[in-house]
């Protein structure tokens, strides 16, 4: 055997592949040849380090970017096909009765204003002279206590602050929903008892409030396995994300935190995330804290507020 | 996210039929996997997001021409290299200078290297920096031994299964990872001796 023989091989006998006298002949030549041991050896090495190369994580929301593209591009594809079908003055009536459609909508809702979500989902108490917050006065405030899991049901305590009364209504996931009034003849503080689907991994419950004229939102993301400690740390690779309670939920997922979103809106903005080894209120400091919204840590959850 | 043969056979055929929800499902199931052979194939997390949600999306175009002949997860595999030496042909049809660039991209070429800034061999010792080294020396090999390396290796592939994948008689397969990794052997240099493991057989 010389060298050139044992570099065609050298891969098969590494991998224990090589027949029984290939094999004696190999080590009598590796014996007789530093060189063939100095490859042999590196050889084994690069292999078991080419074996240990660590898994990637890919980026934040990849999956759900790819299935954006697909509905974007499936969309401009059905667009332009209807488009092909129509003639020129086929698109101009269209074009007509499309603005039409718009102006009517328009005219109807100034003259007929739909009711706030919050009133139709059911306002208890009498909302009579509201009372608009003025900069001296401060905001009435919903505190959430410690959110207590206990079979199907999640346990928490809602406490009014700065206002007189105030009704609360949560609603989970495709499930009911359930209402408490705080304040008035009511104790300011009370438990809210909200039933969870137990087949769902993660709770997604929208807390709706309303006080003395003032509406809130929070969202209450409770993942009801798998929770991390909160010095749970992760690194990724950039990705984009809706800055929305529902996105921001995702990424507590990620990361196995409770998470309660105060007052984020809903919003078409997208912000560039990525994790540098860290937890994730550090990394939300990062991200938001310089669009002015505040993260801290209540009890077992990260708490985002627009300031 | 794990699925059954049966739950994936399930959602190949909903997805063929249109439905995005259940093409999402198999997404999920195989982000990983297609991220990581892009990462690895181009070295560089930009260019592998952007070659996996490609690979996804030809993917989905091409579902009706997938008959399940194949695993879906050798298929998927089989458009994620094909999407990346397709990216690799446009990059090579304009061209830029880079430090490190192979000369012809044959899979016998020669990578022409401006300048080695590779740690010393006590900087080894280190396990991070033992791994940078290695991938950026992977970077080096022509594209047909790269993707024996990251399909054998980080795959964990068999040999039938990298033939399918990339339509190569299992002989050549073989061949071509066998000089991929004495491709590795050599460009590493003195530095592959450090790569040594102990105990080998005739090392005792």
């Amino acid at each position: 055997m010389d060298s050139k023989q044992w570099r065609e091989i050298a891969s098969e006998y590494i991998e224990g592949t090589l027949s029984a006298d290939k094999t004696r002949e190999v080590r009598e030549f590796l014996a007789i040849s530093p060189e063939a041991r100095l490859d042999e050896r590196a050889l084994r090495g690069i292999t078991q380090n080419l074996n240990d190369l660590p898994d990637i994580d890919p980026p934040l929301f990849f999956a759900d970017n790819v299935i954006a593209r697909i509905e974007r591009e499936r969309e401009e594809a059905q667009q332009k096909s209807w488009r092909s079908w129509l003639p020129n003055f086929g698109r101009l009536a269209l074009g007509s009765l499309v603005a039409g459609g718009v102006m009517a909508g328009v005219a109807w809702q100034f003259f007929f204003p739909r009711a706030s979500q919050v009133s139709q989902a059911g306002w208890v108490g009498k909302p009579t002279n509201p009372v608009q917050p003025t900069s001296a006065a401060p905001r009435p405030t919903l505190k959430l206590s410690a959110v207590k899991v206990e079979g199907a049901t999640l346990t928490f305590n809602l406490t009014l602050e700065n206002a007189e009364s105030a009704m609360v209504l949560a609603s989970v996931s495709g499930g009911p929903t359930t209402g408490v009034s705080l304040g008035g003849t009511e104790p300011p503080t009370r438990p809210l008892k909200v039933p969870l689907d137990p087949a769902q991994e993660v709770q997604t419950i929208k807390l709706l409030s309303a006080a003395e004229g003032i509406k809130g939102e929070q969202w209450l993301i409770t993942p009801l396995a798998n929770l991390q400690p909160a010095s749970a740390r992760l690194s990724f690779g950039m990705g984009e994300l809706p800055l929305t309670p529902q996105a921001l939920s995702e990424l507590a997922k990620r990361f196995g935190q409770a998470i309660t979103v105060v007052d984020v809106p809903q919003s078409e903005r997208r912000i560039q995330f990525d994790a540098r080894n860290e937890t994730l209120e550090e990394l939300l400091t990062r991200h938001l804290g310089p669009l002015g919204m505040t993260v801290t840590r209540a009890e077992n959850r990260v708490v985002v507020s627009a300031k | 996210m794990t699925l059954t043969p049966f739950e994936e056979k399930q959602l190949i055929e909903r997805s063929r039929k249109g439905d995005v929800a259940a093409f999402d499902k198999l997404v999920r199931r195989y982000e990983r996997t297609v991220y990581n052979v892009a990462y690895r194939l181009s070295n560089s997390h930009d260019d592998a997001a952007d070659i996996a949600q490609e690979a996804f999306v030809r993917a989905w175009n091409n579902l009706k021409s997938f008959r399940g002949d194949a695993q879906f997860s050798t298929w998927i595999h089989r458009i994620v290299t094909n999407v990346f030496l397709d990216d690799r042909k446009k990059k090579r049809s304009r061209p830029t200078t880079s430090l490190e660039e192979s000369v012809d991209l044959d899979e016998n070429s020669i990578t022409r290297q401006y300048e080695d800034t590779s740690p010393g061999p006590e900087a080894l010792m280190e396990g991070e920096e033992r791994r940078m080294i290695l991938e950026k020396a992977v970077q080096t090999l022509p594209e047909a031994q790269r993707v024996m390396i990251v399909m054998y290796h980080n795959q964990g592939l068999a040999y039938e299964e990298i033939a399918e994948i990339t339509e190569l008689p299992i002989g050549t397969v073989k061949s071509r990872l066998n000089r991929a990794r004495l491709a590795l052997r050599d460009r590493l240099g003195k530095v592959a001796e450090l790569f040594g493991v102990e105990g080998s057989p005739t090392l005792q």
